[in-house]
């Protein structure tokens, strides 16, 4: 199992400056794991202990060198939902 | 007559509260001495006239507030009313999975906490009075509901049904709300501010959590969303999830919808029937879904104020089809279930609902194992099923607080007998 969809990790390439929404999962510490993605430029949003997972906003380039980290097992969109009922 | 007193009290609220260049549905009453038998309204800029009655001097048009005011100067009109709905409702949707007979023996979801992430809540709506347990903003705008979704979808599941005389009562009206406002006012948000909903909602130690929102496409369940949706099952929350509304294609359930543990609820009509929005099974890795169906088509419950969406009936009520409206029905079932016997499981739960709903002899990737029956599954009765139900007629009931002389018994007749002599 990749750790990224082929398309979205095209997508980064395509768009190095631009900004993407993701959700990470990852392995370890959940604190310390954030603080490491806000220095290496990641805007963290949010933590989730349900899952260990880190909701992040960085560019495409941030995100390329984020699927190097062996603990960071998965990436992939913070996709947009919608309600079910009108 | 008095211009203000052609107008109807219903109508007054809704041109109070819609938009200058929205139409409203009405019904005129003409003069019985009116010489042309044709309405007028048709006429007037902001009016559109949909029907002409034959049996009475009447007509079915839609017209912006302030056509109105001009056909209300009009002498031959004699009175304008809000046309009303006057079926399937939440009284129909409850009754069909036999939620009375529940409240009756004093099941009511009493202390059981449920969770609604969703567009917010209308904090001061009279049906969930002394019943907001807690609510919280995910999305910087404040917990109020400007979008009207999350407080319809907490209504069908646990309003009381007050500011009806209880025909708009939810399904476990004793139930307590915990309100996650995850999702817009337009509707919509992001995955990771309807997780932080769930986990708000698990540390918050809610025993359901109803979720009416969810992405396009097809899922394997194996997404974020899915994941965190088991992850709060395993916790030991019962998550309900709706199953989307694109069907009627096969392989249309997104996330988190095709999430493993979670309950997938898809729509049906108030004849049994899959509605033919709700997204259908598989799953992309081809697991049978939805788990259940149960009523979802035309669904009367609690309005938010200042709000539009749907079709209102009154200001405290509007009427939204979707599997959104059918997820919450379950989720108040569920309610019922643990306000008996509380130490169930998710999984027993689930299990209960699944083992005694109705089977509807259509595929499971429509129905999963039928529509959802509240007396079976509360008393866990898995004996010989009740054949499908047959479609009643359903008795007319006055409408709530119906000023003298509204029209909606008399036009619904007209339009039966309409209907009779066109046939």
């Amino acid at each position: 199992m990749p750790k990224v969809d082929p398309d979205l990790r095209q997508e980064w390439k395509d768009g190095e400056n631009r900004t993407f929404s993701l959700i990470l999962r990852v392995t370890g510490d959940l604190e310390a794991r954030a603080e490491v993605l806000e220095e290496i430029g990641c805007q963290v949003r949010r933590r989730f202990r349900l899952t260990s997972s880190i909701s992040v906003r960085c560019t495409g380039e941030t995100a390329l060198a984020l699927t190097r980290r062996s603990w960071v097992t998965k990436v992939e969109r913070d996709s947009a939902l919608r309600v079910f009922g009108g | 007559m008095a211009r203000a007193r052609k107008l109807s009290d219903e109508l007054v609220v809704s041109m109070g509260r819609t938009a200058p260049n929205r139409q409203i549905p009405v019904i005129v009453r003409y003069s019985p001495n009116r010489v042309v038998m044709r309405a007028k309204g048709p006429a007037l800029p902001g009016v559109s006239e949909s029907y002409n009655y034959r049996l009475a001097p009447l007509a079915h048009m839609h017209a912006t507030p302030q056509a109105l005011q001009s056909l209300s100067r009009d002498p031959e009109i004699v009175r304008i009313y809000r046309d009303l709905p006057v079926r399937a409702l939440m009284d129909t949707a409850s009754r069909i999975v036999r939620v009375p007979e529940v409240l009756r023996m004093g099941v009511d979801g009493s202390g059981v906490r449920i969770a609604v992430i969703d567009t917010g809540v209308d904090l001061h709506h009279p049906d969930f009075h002394g019943r907001i347990a807690e609510a919280v903003d995910l999305v910087g705008e404040g917990p109020n509901d400007q979008n009207g979704h999350g407080t319809h979808c907490a209504g069908v599941a646990l309003g009381s049904g007050i500011a009806s005389a209880g025909r708009y009562r939810g399904i476990a009206p004793g139930a307590l709300l915990y309100a996650a406002k995850a999702l817009h006012r337009n509707g919509q948000g992001m995955m990771s501010d309807v997780m932080a909903g769930i986990e708000w909602a698990v540390e918050h130690k809610v025993q359901i959590i109803s979720l009416s929102l969810g992405g396009p496409g097809s899922s394997d369940g194996h997404d974020a969303l899915s994941d965190i949706c088991d992850a709060a099952v395993a916790a030991g929350v019962v998550v309900v999830v709706a199953a989307g509304n694109d069907g009627p294609g096969s392989s249309t359930i997104g996330s988190p919808g095709a999430a493993r543990r979670v309950i997938t609820v898809g729509a049906t009509d108030d004849t049994d029937t899959i509605a033919s929005f709700s997204s259908r099974g598989p799953t992309a890795d081809n697991r049978v879904k939805p788990d259940v169906v149960a009523p979802g088509h035309r669904i009367a419950a609690a309005r938010a104020r200042n709000t539009e969406l749907g079709t209102p009936v009154d200001p405290y009520y509007t009427e939204l089809s979707g599997t959104s409206m059918a997820t919450p029905l379950v989720a108040g079932v569920c309610a019922l279930i643990l306000a008996r016997e509380p130490g169930l499981s998710p999984e027993q739960v689930k299990a209960r609902l699944m083992n005694t709903a109705i089977d509807l002899q259509q595929h499971p990737c429509l129905q999963g194992r039928g529509r959802v029956d509240a007396l079976r599954a509360v008393w866990n009765d898995k004996g010989r099923a009740p054949s499908r139900p047959q479609p009643q007629p359903q008795p007319q009931k006055p409408a709530p607080q119906a000023p003298s002389g509204c029209l909606t018994s008399i036009t619904a007749s007209l339009r039966r007998a309409l209907y009779r002599r066109r046939r």
